[in-house]
């Protein structure tokens, strides 16, 4: 447009604001500050900063000109930034921001090249571009965060499937620092679990394999170092989690009582390798689901995911100022193989039990629109979203405010993972952060000679 | 892994890939010029705009300020018709704009 701007800007967001400019092309678009957060002053505080803080920052951003943009160098991907010992490398890297503050593998040529055999895409290739800091994704700087993560080289293809996830517009990569501090969750299917040692058993989502860790790892690296995200800088969770230990699920136990792998269910072919990744604010243990029938187990799921559900119900139904949040809630359910063979001999498969806690798993219409009340200035009328049209019509089926609502719009958002200690009976209920950090799954592409490679690493 | 052994370590990052946007002449003075608000709904700004609106007009008699509400919104439920806004933006004679709420 060509137009004098002030954008303005909480103080604690400043930081981010400027970084997101920067990664539009306007790093020296200026910002105008509202101290403090604006939720948390009564109108009388909040007049007193927006007269003696933010009017004059505004006046500024409108009239004074912002200095021009300086180039910045930066080093090309085959550029050696560094030499040093284990300890001097680690210790530039830190300084650099470029690892979280435990010690990276140093990423040499040598290594990068050993990950780059196992695909046969050219290093240059760009998969996408990487809010904030719209960073080009790259098959080169896959490798070099793997290394750096401690994967090993035929680890690649995850790798690469994962960052192609994470450059699909679906995904939402640019929400990936929101203040409720959700963390990715990547869940793994198809042969490839096997073969490349993940644990699906006892211990599911602890670290303790590599595998299962340091693919974990990656995606916060990546995050930090391709798509910009940095704590005190871009990324804005108010409270965060180390990055979580990546899922697979057990697929032998599956095949014995006839359920479908959850990729299936995102549209791939079972026998597909395929990561599927999304973002989860909070979730918790259901511990000793009690019950050798799928009728005395399911109820106890279906509370269990109603528990940790609250505020994320805004991806469900979403809001009159954001109707995009809708129909974008898609809770994890991750059942132990014992819960799900007493729901199989019952004769439920997953489709089934996804239709179970559609209709079962609900809440009362008060307190569905108590909680979206909560994250909004007004209070929230569940038809009133229907009759604009953001909200699907079931939230709507009468106005008595005692009518039980579902926490989905539909029983394909439920996910159901089988995964964890075959003799033990609990699962873990994720709450999903919508559409920021939205469901999305992509195939693993193995390299034609994968089989050989995979025996030549094996050598070890 | 011998602590001794001196590693030359590449860049983990990725090329940067957009060009630099050059901002818009900012004027000398509010004299004769239109300041238009734009608001995504969320964070208070129905109640900082008024604010900014009244001490803008103090300030600069000669400035004239058109509200958010005057701006595209999508039916009647709060959010703007940010497609809209280049058209209108031009349409209304914006010289500048106010942008809010980042938070």
């Amino acid at each position: 447009m060509g137009l004098p701007s002030a954008s303005l800007v909480t103080e604690g967001f400043i930081a981010q604001g400027q970084m997101t400019a920067e990664g539009s092309g306007m790093p020296n678009l200026p910002l105008a500050a509202i101290s403090g957060h604006t939720d948390i002053y009564n109108d009388e505080e909040f007049q007193n900063v927006i007269e003696t803080v933010t009017l004059d920052e505004t006046i500024k951003a409108l009239t004074t000109q912002p200095e021009d943009i300086k180039p910045v160098h930066e080093p090309g991907p085959r550029d050696i930034v560094s030499k040093g010992t284990f300890e001097e490398v680690n210790q530039y890297f830190y300084e650099n921001k470029w690892q979280e503050g435990i010690p990276i593998v140093p990423p040499t040529m040598e290594k990068v090249e050993k990950f780059l055999k196992f695909t046969t895409r050219a290093a240059d290739e760009v998969l996408g571009e990487l809010l904030p800091d719209r960073r080009e994704a790259t098959i080169w700087n896959i490798a070099v965060n793997g290394v750096m993560a401690g994967c090993r080289p035929e680890y690649m293809p995850v790798l690469i499937a994962i960052a192609e996830v994470l450059a699909d517009p679906r995904y939402g990569v640019e929400h990936s620092s929101n203040t409720p501090g959700a963390e990715e969750l990547i869940t793994i299917n198809g042969p490839i679990i096997k073969e490349l040692e993940f644990n699906y058993t006892q211990g599911a989502l602890r670290v303790g394999f590599q595998a299962n860790t340091s693919i974990g790892r990656f995606v916060r690296l990546y995050l930090r170092n391709v798509a910009g995200f940095l704590p005190h800088e871009t990324d804005k969770g108010t409270f965060g989690n180390t990055w979580r230990v990546v899922l697979a699920e057990n697929e032998d136990f599956l095949a014995s009582i006839g359920w479908k792998p959850t990729s299936f269910y995102q549209g791939f072919k079972e026998g597909d390798n395929v990561v599927t990744i999304a973002r989860y604010t909070s979730g918790g243990v259901l511990v000793s689901v009690f019950g050798d029938t799928a009728d005395k187990v399911l109820p106890c799921l279906g509370d269990g995911l109603v528990r940790h559900i609250g505020w994320e119900l805004i991806f469900t139904t979403g809001l009159p100022a954001n109707p995009g949040f809708a129909r974008t809630q898609r809770p994890h359910l991750i059942l132990s193989p014992c819960i799900a063979e007493v729901i199989a001999k019952s004769g439920y498969s997953k489709k089934d039990v996804q239709r179970y806690l559609y209709e079962n798993a609900r809440i009362p219409a008060w307190r569905f629109e108590e909680l979206l009340s909560w994250m909004s200035p007004e209070k929230i009328d569940l038809c009133q979203l229907v009759d604009a049209g953001i909200a699907p019509k079931q939230f709507c089926e009468s106005n008595d405010p005692s009518r039980m609502v579902p926490i989905v719009c539909s029983s394909d958002d439920f996910l159901i993972t089988v995964s964890g200690d075959p003799l033990r009976n609990n699962a873990y209920a994720f709450t999903s952060n919508g559409i920021f950090g939205y469901t999305t799954s992509k195939k693993i592409e193995l390299p034609p000679n994968w089989k050989e490679l995979l025996r030549e690493a094996r050598v070890r | 892994m011998s602590l001794k052994k001196e590693y030359e370590v590449l860049w983990p990052r990725g090329r940067k890939a957009r060009e630099y946007h050059p901002l818009a002449k900012r004027p000398v003075s509010f004299e004769g010029l239109t300041i238009c608000e734009l608001w995504d709904g969320l964070f208070r700004g129905n109640q900082i705009f008024p604010i900014l609106r009244e001490r803008l007009s103090e300030r600069y008699p000669g400035v004239e300020i058109i509200p958010w509400t005057d701006f595209p919104r999508d039916g009647d439920h709060g959010f703007p018709d940010w497609e809209s806004h280049p058209d209108v933006l031009k349409e209304k004679g914006c010289d500048m704009v106010i942008v809010g709420t980042g938070a």
